[in-house]
């Protein structure tokens, strides 16, 4: 058990802090035209606008747009483990890992309910890099 | 600008060689261009030099292009390098057309090189070619650019009736094609059976039905006008009669999907549409082309995005024979991705040089022929890899090559 802990990366996400125990990610919303986006922006590329983005928090809620389980990986992560793209209920589909089912072809169902939570993805030497994973909203481990 | 014609090609056979080095590889498909051409190597002017993991492979991430010609001798001469994931070598050859058709300089040498192969470290092979994802939100949280290909397929199968029968279809077609490329990384050629008892790599993909990460290897072209050829009395043509890039433009959140789900073939109709009315021909003129088949059923995809038939068509076109060696137009005919193999900064290259080598009837075994001569048009689909933020493509590539009647 390493105790060093990281974000992958700062100002991506946020813990929980409301009823629904979801944490959040960090986006942007553009006060011209309204588009969201995750990761955050300053122009937007909707609307193709300088500076018109604001930052927003993206709520952890989605559903599946698609997913693969993945035999092999690069280092630093255990294959087989599963790859997604979740479409945000605030918005933007995004590309995340998907837990808290078996790592099974046929674990999941295109469009279903998934929530975030936030999960050590990979060790790095002593330190553990935390990242977003998605699971659905029932959790199904084998 | 000026009509730009390619005279010359060379290639490093691809494959596993971990006793080269990038300087190693990259000369034998220099001075094959430059013997092909038949001109004196002093007369190229600019060059420049496709590599996208020499700086994860051996550390050399700057000054790629003159450690890489250095060694072959040229000199005197600006070396640029151009990295950006599987569309590399394309916009090197694009570059180099739009430098002598400008009239800026005289011959152009555009040189793709790439060492993957890393004896005993697949998962280092890997994680050079992930670099071409962004890396915090891709790369860092383990996105790999063949799992993302292989993410869309389930909806494709379901909505276009393919089935892992017609992916190994495809595989054992491109394997037949490579057995006669001594060019090519993988030229035993083997059945669909056998194809879909291999290994999984990702559902619904088998180890052949995708483009192995360790490969190494070179390819090379020389373009310049057709004047310019004709003075230097160089081996004439194909001419590019037409080509373009562009990236995936972004689609907001409430936009109805329309993408296919595999980046790759996202933009390729637009792509196409451009470079077919430049060209003056359409789907139907072509005798030949070479597709970007990093894994087996973006070649399905590409029929249909490219115009050869409509949706759901793509599995029957490629049962009817239309796309192996003596169909209507060959695809892959050097083994596509899949066998011929795909170094990723060389890949542009390779196709072109395969396209090359067809339409001058020089192809040996594999010659495709149309009404008994070899193929006239000829096209390249090329796309790079990026996953990430902006999902999408940084760079689709067409090119619609002319051997004209003498």
């Amino acid at each position: 058990m390493s105790a060093a802990q990281r974000p992958v990366a700062e100002g991506l996400f946020e813990p929980a802090d409301s009823a629904d125990g979801l944490p959040w990610l960090l986006g942007s919303g553009c006060v011209k035209c309204g588009e969201k986006v995750f990761p955050a922006m300053l122009d937007c590329p909707a609307c193709v606008s300088r500076d018109s983005m604001r930052p927003v928090r993206l709520a952890g809620r989605g559903t599946l747009d698609r997913f693969v389980v993945a035999r092999r990986g690069p280092s630093g992560f255990r294959a087989p483990y599963i790859q997604g793209f979740v479409r945000l209920d605030d918005g933007p589909t995004i590309y995340s890992l998907i837990d808290g089912c078996p790592v099974a072809d046929d674990a999941l169902t295109l469009g279903e309910a998934l929530e975030m939570a936030l999960v050590p993805v990979r060790e790095e030497g002593d330190v553990t890099v935390i990242g977003w994973s998605f699971h659905p909203v029932v959790r199904r481990d084998g | 600008m000026d009509e730009v014609v390619v005279i010359g090609v060379g290639m490093h056979r691809f494959g596993e060689h971990p006793s080269l080095h990038l300087a190693d590889l990259a000369r034998v498909a220099v001075w094959d261009a430059i013997e092909d051409a038949g001109i004196d190597a002093r007369a190229i002017d600019i060059a420049y030099v496709a590599n996208c993991y020499a700086g994860v492979i051996t550390g050399q991430s700057d000054a790629v292009a003159p450690a890489v010609l250095g060694y072959t001798g040229l000199s005197g001469l600006p070396m640029i390098h151009i990295s950006g994931g599987t569309s590399a070598a394309t916009v090197a050859f694009h570059e180099a057309v739009m430098a002598v058709g400008s009239g800026q300089y005289r011959i152009g040498l555009a040189l793709g090189v790439e060492k993957q192969f890393v004896p005993g470290n697949p998962a280092r092979s890997i994680s050079a070619i992930n670099t071409s994802l962004e890396k915090v939100v891709a790369m860092d949280l383990g996105m790999t650019p063949l799992a993302e290909l292989a993410m869309g397929l389930r909806r494709l199968m379901d909505s276009r009736g393919w089935t892992r029968e017609d992916f190994a279809r495809v595989t054992a077609k491109n394997r037949w094609h490579a057995s006669m490329n001594p060019l090519a990384e993988v030229q035993q050629p083997i059945s669909e059976a056998e194809v879909l008892a291999a290994p999984e790599v990702a559902w619904p993909l088998t180890r052949p039905m995708c483009a192995s990460a360790g490969v190494d290897g070179a390819a090379a072209a020389l373009v310049c006008t057709r004047r310019t050829a004709r003075e230097l009395g160089a081996t004439a043509g194909p001419r590019v009669a037409a080509m373009h890039l562009r990236s995936t433009p972004y689609l907001r959140n409430d936009a109805p999907v329309r993408r296919t789900g595999v980046p790759s073939m996202d933009d390729v109709a637009e792509v196409f549409a451009k470079v077919y009315e430049r060209a003056a021909v359409g789907p139907r003129d072509l005798e030949l082309l070479q597709i970007h088949d990093a894994v087996a059923p973006e070649e399905l995809l590409a029929y249909e995005v490219l115009g050869l038939c409509a949706p759901g068509e793509e599995a029957a076109l490629l049962a009817s024979g239309a796309t192996r060696l003596g169909g209507r137009v060959p695809t892959g005919t050097d083994g596509g991705l899949l066998a011929r193999g795909h170094p990723v900064g060389v890949t542009g290259l390779a196709q072109i040089h395969e396209a090359v080598v067809q339409m001058r009837g020089r192809a040996g075994p594999r010659q495709a022929w149309h009404d008994g001569r070899p193929p006239r048009i000829a096209a390249v689909q090329n796309a790079g890899a990026r996953g990430g933020a902006a999902n999408g493509v940084p760079v689709c590539a067409g090119l619609i090559f002319q051997m004209d009647q003498p």
